[in-house]
């Protein structure tokens, strides 16, 4: 399998869920870069310019939506694809998120970790085109 | 208050008709009497002329005494007549007048009970003749709305929603919705809107027409109800249901993602790995409750957003079809379709009616044993079109089927066979295909099968847009 090592940034304020992302993200030959709060992860998205940005929408500090806003605005990081991995389900949060630009909206509790792998190669490959 | 009045006063009460013809009575009674006694002494006097001039003499003492006397005679007779009838005439007339001041201190009474019941209701309530004049309101329509009820005679409903109601929070939709009801006052009409006087409160408004006792067409009753607190502690729910959501999928998520990843651990014992296969089916069980009970309080909360879009709904089901392909082949059912292709595409939101189809597509299969047979058809029926499934499952019991659509109902056959299930499901199709403009229903016998069914409207793109934009500026008033 073909491997390029893509630097992904991954917003997740849960332990357990940042793990559980980065375990299998780095399994799949993944660079993961992680972030537990809005201000890490918009300081992150500028010095590491990710190919890709994993964004949950409860987060401290600086909320999801803010982030998303301010990657957007930023002419440094407006072109980064950010996928929202929250467990806000409502039709107004999914709206709002690709409203500001996000590519997808997913729900986590409804999510497997395959298909998580399968969607951000997705993102990636789609990128590379 | 404004005096209740009978807009129809024609005829009267009954009670003043029938005084009237009593007097008419004792009128004709004396009349008659008085033609009878003048005619008597008319005859006598005749009678005493012809003695006289038979007798050609001049009226001797004795004849004058005779007259005298029948004269006087007749005179007391007459006066005594009248006395009495004068007496019985006088005792007529007071109870009469009695009777009269009684019923109309009664119809005071009774007006004046009204009126205070009508003040003292919670609701604001208002009669509305059909051209829009308002005839009577109480206070509490007045305090609701901010206008002096006693102004009432000189009100018209068109006042109120120029001056009062132009304060109310989207005041167009406010004013078309009673513009409708003025334009058709015989239709049950209601609404809701949300006014800034004094303070922000959410009034509920129906409309209902009014009819006297022929059946006649008084106007309409409007009634206007504060249920700020209501709408407040559906927002609450609403907003805790989305809250709670949200902190039982992070861990929810935990468990299934690091279960997911315990699956694939290389040195994994087969007896660890069933382990780890149970706790993710009750995981997945889990989630599904969850998510389930989510679109429950969205859906009942209004807040569901429908997107129609012209679907074919052969292609949805072959679509969910495919989704159950595992299931299916599990149970070795045998699953036919017909009539997809040839049925009419339908204006609707594919992401709900998928969710219907799920439901109903994989309680046939869970609720048919080995081996079973289920038949999807579609059918246009007259302006909709309808999408039925049959199978020969296990049926449904006769004393749960008035009860199948509600929530948390679950048959104890389905419990036996299925552990699983949250009893939301058939509640969550009928919302939805309700929601939709359509009907759901079913038939069913124990031990031999069901055909559950829905309906949609097969109507025009511009319709269901409008209706669709309706019901969200509804939502918006609501806020």
């Amino acid at each position: 399998m073909k491997k390029t090592i893509a630097r992904i940034l991954l917003v997740e304020d849960d332990r357990i869920l940042r793990r559980a992302v980065e375990t299998t993200l780095r399994r799949h030959g993944f660079n993961v870069v992680a972030a537990d709060d809005g201000e890490k992860a918009l300081r992150l998205a500028k010095t590491e310019v990710p190919r890709l940005v994993l964004l949950d929408l409860i987060i401290p500090k600086v909320q999801g939506f803010e982030v998303l806003r301010r990657l957007k605005q930023n002419p440094k990081t407006a072109s980064i694809p950010v996928l929202i991995l929250s467990n806000l389900g409502q039709e107004s949060d999914v709206k709002q998120a690709m409203d500001l630009g996000a590519v997808d909206y997913l729900v986590k509790a409804n999510l497997s970790l395959d298909q998580l792998v399968k969607k951000v190669g997705e993102l990636l490959k789609g990128g590379e085109d | 208050m404004q005096a209740l009045k009978q807009p129809d006063s024609g005829g009267g009460h009954p009670g003043v008709a029938v005084a009237r013809s009593k007097w008419r009575r004792i009128f004709y009674l004396l009349t008659a009497f008085n033609i009878v006694t003048v005619s008597g002494a008319l005859y006598l006097t005749y009678q005493v002329l012809t003695l006289y001039r038979q007798e050609e003499l001049a009226p001797t003492a004795g004849a004058i005494e005779k007259s005298g006397y029948l004269v006087a005679a007749l005179a007391v007779f007459t006066i005594c007549g009248v006395m009495v009838y004068g007496y019985n005439l006088r005792k007529k007339i007071d109870a009469d007048e009695r009777e009269k001041e009684k019923y109309f201190r009664a119809l005071i009474e009774t007006e004046g009970r009204l009126k205070n019941i009508l003040d003292s209701t919670y609701d604001g309530v208002m009669l509305v003749a059909p051209g829009g004049k308002i005839e009577v309101a109480n206070e509490r329509a007045g305090e609701l709305l901010a206008f002096d009820p006693r102004a009432v005679p000189r009100l018209g409903l068109a006042d109120l929603l120029a001056g009062q109601f132009s304060a109310a929070v989207d005041y167009h939709r406010v004013l078309s919705e009673f513009q409708a009801l003025l334009k058709h006052p015989e239709q049950e009409q209601e609404g809701e809107f949300e006014i800034g006087t004094p303070g922000l409160r959410t009034l509920h408004w129906a409309g209902r027409p009014a009819k006297g006792p022929g059946g006649e067409f008084w106007g309409f009753t409007l009634t206007f109800r504060d249920v700020t607190k209501e709408r407040q502690v559906d927002r609450m729910k609403t907003e805790f249901v989305s809250f709670a959501t949200h902190q039982l999928r992070t861990p929810l998520a935990g468990i299934k993602w690091l279960l997911e990843l315990a699956a694939e651990a290389p040195d994994l014992s087969e007896e660890m790995g069933s382990y780890i296969q149970d706790a993710r089916a009750s995981t997945e069980r889990l989630i599904a409750l969850v998510n389930d009970l989510l679109d429950v309080s969205r859906l009942e909360s209004g807040r569901i957003q429908v997107e129609p879009q012209e679907i074919r709904l052969g292609e949805l089901t072959r679509e969910v079809i495919e989704e159950l392909s595992l299931l299916i082949q599990e149970k070795g059912h045998e699953l036919s379709t017909s009539g997809g292709s040839e049925s009419p595409p339908v204006l609707t939101d594919p992401k709900l009616l998928r969710e219907v189809l799920v439901n109903l597509i994989s309680n046939a299969i869970k609720y048919t044993p080995q081996g079973g047979k289920i038949s999807i058809r579609m059918a246009r029926q007259d302006a909709s079109l309808r999408w039925e499934i049959q199978d020969n499952g296990i049926g449904i019991p006769k004393e749960i089927q008035q009860r199948l659509f509600e929530k948390f109902v679950r048959a104890e056959n389905a419990q036996t066979l299925e552990t699983e299930g949250t009893g939301l499901g058939l509640y969550l199709a009928r919302a939805l295909i309700e929601r939709l403009g359509g009907g759901i229903g079913f038939e069913s016998q124990e031990g031999k099968g069901s055909r559950f069914y829905f309906t949609l409207p097969l109507e025009k793109l511009a319709e269901r847009r409008d209706y669709e934009k309706n019901h969200r500026a509804n939502l918006a008033g609501r806020g």
